[in-house]
C-alpha cells in the first residue's frame, strides 16, 4: 500500500520536502554536516545538564535534555537535516549561551574551589563556546572571510616586495615553564593598602586563583588560567634587558607569558601539546 | 528560592527565580515543538490518504 502511495506520488513528481510517513531518506551527502554538527550540540547539552547535576533544577534540564534528544533522533531518522539544523539553532544554541553565561556568571566570584580542576580541562575552549558559537568554522560565510583576507594580504604582500620593505616576522617563542620560583606582585587590597603576593608554579590553588583575578582586573581579560612561571627576555625597548621570570597564562586555547610591569602579553608557546 | 542544596565539594549553579522559569518555559516549548512535528506528519498522512481515496473513487 505504501509502495503504491510512494510510486503514485512519485509519478506525479512530487518530491522535495513532501515525504511520506516512515520514509527513511538515506543520508544524504550534503546532510551529514548538518548532522555532525547537531550532534555536537546535543553533546554541548549533555555535558552542560552535567554541570547542574545535583542541583534542584537538574530535572528539568534532564527534561529539556531528554526533549532535545528526542526531536533530534526524531528528525534526523527522517533525513530531516535541515530542519534538525534550523531547530538547534532556534532552541538549543540559545539555550546553551543562556546557560553557560549564566554558569559562568556565577563562577567567576566564587572561583576558589572551581580553579582546582579547571587548569586541567580546557577552559579557553569553553570561553570560545559562548563567544564564537562552536559550529561555525566550516560555514561558507567564515571561509569567504578568510579567502578575502588572504587575498587582501597577498595583494599587501606583492605591494610590499616592489617596494622591498621589510615584513616584521612574528614569533613565538618556546618557553620552559619553572616549577620552583614564584614571583611576587603587588595587589590593592580593600582599604587601599599594598600587599605583597606570591604565585608560582606550586602556589595552592587559592593564591592562583587569587592571581587570576587580579591579572583578569588590570588587563581586562575573562577566563585565563596561570600556567606557571618562566624564564624570558622581554622584547628590548632601547637597552639590552637581562632575562627575567614572568608568569605565563593561558587564555582562549592559547598561553601568554605577561609582563607585570607593563601588563603586555606576548604569545608563546610550551612543550605540552593539548590543555 | 528555597532548598538551595548544601555546598557540596564545589558550590552547585544557583539559577534565579526568572532564570528558573526559563528553564521551565524552554522544556514546554520543546515538548509543544515535538507535538507540533507529529501533528505536521498526521496532517501530512491525512492529506495524502484524502488524495489517494479520491483517485481511487475516480
Amino acid at each position: 500500500m505504501r509502495e503504491f502511495l510512494r510510486t503514485m506520488f512519485g509519478l506525479n513528481g512530487q518530491t522535495g520536502n513532501r515525504k511520506v510517513v516512515d520514509s527513511t531518506a538515506g543520508a544524504d551527502e550534503e546532510k551529514t554536516p548538518y548532522l555532525r554538527e547537531s550532534e555536537q550540540r546535543l553533546k554541548a547539552l549533555q555535558e552542560l545538564c552535567a554541570k547542574y547535576d545535583g542541583t534542584p533544577y537538574a530535572a528539568h534540564f534532564k527534561a529539556a535534555l531528554e526533549r532535545t534528544r528526542r526531536i533530534h533522533t526524531y528528525l534526523a531518522g527522517r533525513g530531516r537535516g535541515h530542519e534538525l539544523e534550523l531547530f538547534h539553532v532556534q532552541h538549543t544554541d540559545h539555550f546553551l549561551s543562556t546557560f553557560t553565561a549564566i554558569l559562568e556568571a556565577q563562577q567567576e566570584p566564587q572561583e576558589l574551589p572551581q580553579q582546582q580542576e579547571k587548569p586541567i580541562s580546557k577552559p579557553g575552549v569553553r570561553g570560545r563556546t559562548v563567544v564564537f558559537g562552536p559550529f561555525r568554522s566550516e560555514r561558507k560565510e567564515v571561509k569567504a572571510v578568510q579567502n578575502t583576507n588572504r587575498a587582501t594580504s597577498q595583494r599587501a604582500y606583492s605591494d610590499i616586495a616592489e617596494t622591498k620593505t621589510e615584513v616584521p616576522r612574528l614569533s613565538m617563542p618556546e618557553i620552559a615553564i619553572n616549577t620552583y620560583a614564584k614571583i611576587v606582585y603587588l595587589r590593592e587590597d580593600v582599604s587601599d593598602g599594598l600587599t605583597t603576593c606570591e604565585i608560582g608554579f606550586t602556589s595552592p590553588p587559592e593564591e592562583k586563583a587569587a592571581f587570576e583575578s587580579y591579572v583578569a582586573a588590570s588587563i581586562g581579560l575573562s577566563d585565563i588560567t596561570y600556567v606557571g612561571n618562566a624564564m624570558v627576555y622581554a622584547p628590548p625597548q632601547g637597552k639590552p634587558q637581562p632575562a627575567e621570570m614572568v608568569p605565563v597564562i593561558h587564555w582562549h586555547g592559547a598561553p601568554y607569558a605577561l609582563h607585570l610591569e607593563e601588563l603586555r602579553l606576548y604569545p608563546v608557546r610550551t612543550y605540552r601539546k593539548q590543555w | 528560592m528555597a532548598g538551595k542544596p548544601e555546598n557540596h565539594r564545589k558550590s552547585p549553579p544557583k539559577l534565579t527565580q526568572d532564570q528558573h522559569e526559563l528553564l521551565v518555559l524552554y522544556v514546554q516549548r520543546l515538548e509543544a515543538h515535538l507535538e507540533e512535528l507529529k501533528a505536521a506528519v498526521a496532517v501530512q498522512v491525512e492529506i495524502e490518504t484524502r488524495h489517494l481515496r479520491k483517485i481511487l473513487d475516480q
